[in-house]
C-alpha cells in the first residue's frame, strides 16, 4: 500500500468521501437557512426543529411502511411543518427588525423542542433505516459506506433540482428577484406570501433530506437533535455569506472538509477537541473575509 | 381616475404628508415638484401600498386602494418606477422584464408587450442577456421604465427618473415620458428638476413640507418666474 506522509492511500480516499458526505449534509442544512434568509431576512433558528420533526416522523414510520413511502411521508410532514411555522409564527412578525425575527425563531425552536419532550419523552429513540444504508462496498481496496455515497448523490440531485427551479421556472425567477430586492419585486406583482411560503417549503424539503441522512448516520432521534445540526448549518451559512445560496453550499462543503481533515490529522489525544479546531478555522476565515466566501450583492429587506 | 383625498402620512413624530389632495385623470400628465423631503416620494409610496397613511383616501377608478398590497395595486394598473431605479442587478435585462410578467393575467399578450419594450428601447437590445448591474445609469433607467411598462399600467408613477443621469439621457427620459403620454398612459411624475417636470405636464402641484402649496396647469407653472421661490418657501 503506498503511503503518503503518515496516512495511507486508502485512508485518503475514504476521508475524501467522508468529507464530501459531511459537507453535503452541512450544505443541505445551510441552504435551508440561506433560502429563508434571502427572501425574508429571517435567521430561522427553528430550522433545526424541522430536522427533529423529520427524525421523529422517521422513528414513528420506519418499519410500519416500506422505506420509499416513509421518505415521501417524511418529506410531506416536514414541508407542512415548515409552512405552518411560517404561517403561524413568522408571518405576523414579517417586516419587523432582525432581532425580533431572531427571537421569534428562538421561541419557536424551544417550543417545538419542549413539545417533542412532552409527546415523545427525552430518552433517545434508536432506529435503523435498513441494512443497505448501513452497508459498504469495496473498490480498489477502499471501503466505501453506502450511506456516504447516497448522501453525496442525493445532495447533488437536490442541488441540481434547486438550480433548475431557480434558474428555469417563473416562480424561481420571482424568488431570485425577491431575494435581491423584495419591495421592488412586490411592486412588479410578485406575491410576498407566495414567495416566502415557497422558500419555507423548499427549506422544509431540504431539512427532511437532512434528517434522513442524519438519522441514518447516528441511528438515534432526540428532541434536541436539531441543535447541533443547526449550529453547523449557521456556521456554514455565515461562512458562505448569509443569504447567498452558492455561499451556503460552499460553506457547507468547506466545513465538512475541514472537520474531516482535523479528524484525520489531529493527534489522537486532541481528536475530542476536533470541533474547537474547526470553529477556530471558521473564526479565522471570518476575520479575513467578514462578508463570507460568496456574499450577496442585493439589499435584503422586507 | 386616480383620486387622492386628504392623504396624511406620519413617520413617528414626523408629519410627512399633511392632507394632500389631487387627481390624475385618464391619460393626464401630472407632476409633483418640490424639494427633497417635501413628501413627494411618500405620496407615491402611499398610493402604491408601500406605506400606510394614517388618514385620507386613495381611489383608483372608484376603488379604494387602502389596505391593498403593492402586488395587488400593480395588478389594478398602477405601476411605480421608484427612485434609484431598483433594477435587479444579478438578473439579466430579459429576466428583469420577465419578473414584471407576474403582474399580468394575460400571459400571451404580456409576452408581446415584452417584445414591444424591446423594440421601444434599442439601447437595451444588445444587452438582453447581460446582468442588469453592468448597465449604465441611463440604460438602467430605461430598463426600470420598460419593466414598469410590462405591467401595462394605466397610470405610470415615476420617482425622480432624471436623478443622476447625464443631460443627454435626461432628454431621452423626458422624450419617452412625452411619448407614453401621447399614447394615452396617465403619468404621475415626481421630480426635483421642477422646470422640466412642469413643462411636460398638463397639471402641476408644488409640495412644501408635506403640503400642496400651489396647483396650476403645467403651462402656467412653467411660465411663473417665482417657481423656485414657491417650493423653497422664500
Amino acid at each position: 500500500m503506498p503511503v503518503v506522509g503518515l496516512i495511507s492511500h486508502t485512508e485518503i480516499v475514504q476521508s475524501a468521501i467522508d468529507a464530501l458526505a459531511l459537507g453535503s449534509l452541512y450544505s443541505l442544512y445551510a441552504l435551508g437557512i440561506a433560502l429563508v434568509f434571502s427572501v425574508m431576512g429571517l435567521i430561522n433558528f427553528a430550522h433545526g426543529e424541522l430536522i427533529m420533526i423529520g427524525g421523529f416522523a422517521l422513528a414513528l414510520l420506519v418499519g410500519v411502511m416500506p422505506l420509499g413511502i416513509v421518505l415521501v411521508v417524511v418529506a410531506v410532514v416536514v414541508v407542512l411543518a415548515a409552512l405552518t411555522m411560517e404561517r403561524v409564527a413568522f408571518r405576523p412578525v414579517r417586516g419587523a427588525d432582525p432581532a425580533t425575527l431572531l427571537i421569534t425563531s428562538f421561541a419557536v425552536s424551544y417550543l417545538l423542542q419542549n413539545l417533542a419532550i412532552l409527546i415523545f419523552g427525552a430518552t433517545p429513540r434508536t432506529l435503523s433505516l435498513g441494512s443497505w444504508l448501513g452497508g459498504s462496498f469495496t473498490i480498489a481496496g477502499n471501503t466505501v459506506q453506502h450511506l456516504s455515497v447516497a448522501t453525496v448523490i442525493a445532495t447533488a440531485v437536490l442541488l441540481a433540482a434547486l438550480v433548475l427551479f431557480l434558474g428555469r421556472t417563473a416562480l424561481g425567477l420571482r424568488m431570485r428577484a425577491a431575494a435581491e430586492d423584495f419591495r421592488m419585486a412586490r411592486l412588479l406583482g410578485v406575491r410576498a406570501n407566495r414567495v416566502i411560503a415557497t422558500a419555507f417549503a423548499i427549506s422544509g424539503l431540504l431539512a427532511a433530506a437532512g434528517s434522513v441522512f442524519l438519522v441514518a448516520q447516528t441511528g438515534t432521534v432526540t428532541p434536541d437533535m436539531g441543535l447541533t445540526a443547526i449550529l453547523f448549518a449557521f456556521m456554514a451559512a455565515i461562512l458562505g455569506g448569509i443569504g447567498s445560496l452558492p455561499g451556503a453550499v460552499a460553506g457547507g462543503y468547506l466545513l465538512g472538509i475541514t472537520t474531516v481533515l482535523f479528524q484525520v490529522w489531529l493527534p489522537f489525544s486532541l481528536r475530542p477537541y476536533r470541533d474547537a479546531f474547526v470553529f477556530g478555522v471558521v473564526f479565522v476565515v471570518l476575520v479575513l473575509r467578514p462578508q463570507g466566501l460568496i456574499p450577496t450583492r442585493g439589499h435584503i429587506r422586507v | 381616475m386616480l383620486k387622492v383625498r386628504d392623504l396624511t402620512v406620519r413617520f413617528g413624530p414626523i408629519l410627512a404628508l399633511d392632507k394632500i389632495s389631487f387627481d390624475v385623470e385618464e391619460g393626464e400628465f401630472v407632476s409633483l415638484v418640490g424639494l427633497n423631503g417635501a413628501g413627494k416620494s411618500t405620496a407615491l409610496a402611499a398610493i402604491t401600498g408601500l406605506v400606510r397613511p394614517v388618514s385620507g383616501s386613495v381611489t383608483f377608478d372608484g376603488q379604494s386602494l387602502a389596505g391593498r398590497s403593492p402586488e395587488d395595486i400593480v395588478r389594478m394598473g398602477v405601476a411605480l418606477v421608484p427612485e434609484g431605479r431598483h433594477i435587479f442587478r444579478s438578473l439579466t435585462v430579459e429576466e428583469n422584464l420577465h419578473v414584471a410578467l407576474t403582474s399580468r393575467a394575460d400571459k400571451q399578450r404580456a409576452k408581446d408587450d415584452v417584445q414591444q419594450v424591446r423594440a421601444r428601447f434599442p439601447a437595451l437590445e444588445h444587452l438582453w442577456e447581460t446582468p442588469a448591474g453592468r448597465l449604465s445609469g441611463g440604460e438602467q433607467q430605461q430598463l426600470a421604465i420598460g419593466r414598469a411598462l410590462v405591467c401595462r399600467p394605466r397610470i405610470l408613477l415615476l420617482d425622480e427618473p432624471s436623478l443622476g443621469l447625464a443631460p443627454k439621457i435626461v432628454d431621452v427620459v423626458f422624450a419617452l415620458l412625452k411619448e407614453l403620454h401621447e399614447e394615452g398612459v396617465a403619468v404621475l411624475l415626481v421630480e426635483q428638476n421642477a422646470v422640466r417636470a412642469v413643462q411636460v405636464a398638463d397639471r402641476g402641484h408644488v409640495l412644501r413640507r408635506g403640503r400642496i402649496v400651489v396647483s396650476a396647469t403645467g403651462k402656467d407653472l412653467s411660465e411663473r418666474h417665482d417657481l423656485a421661490e414657491l417650493y423653497l418657501g422664500l
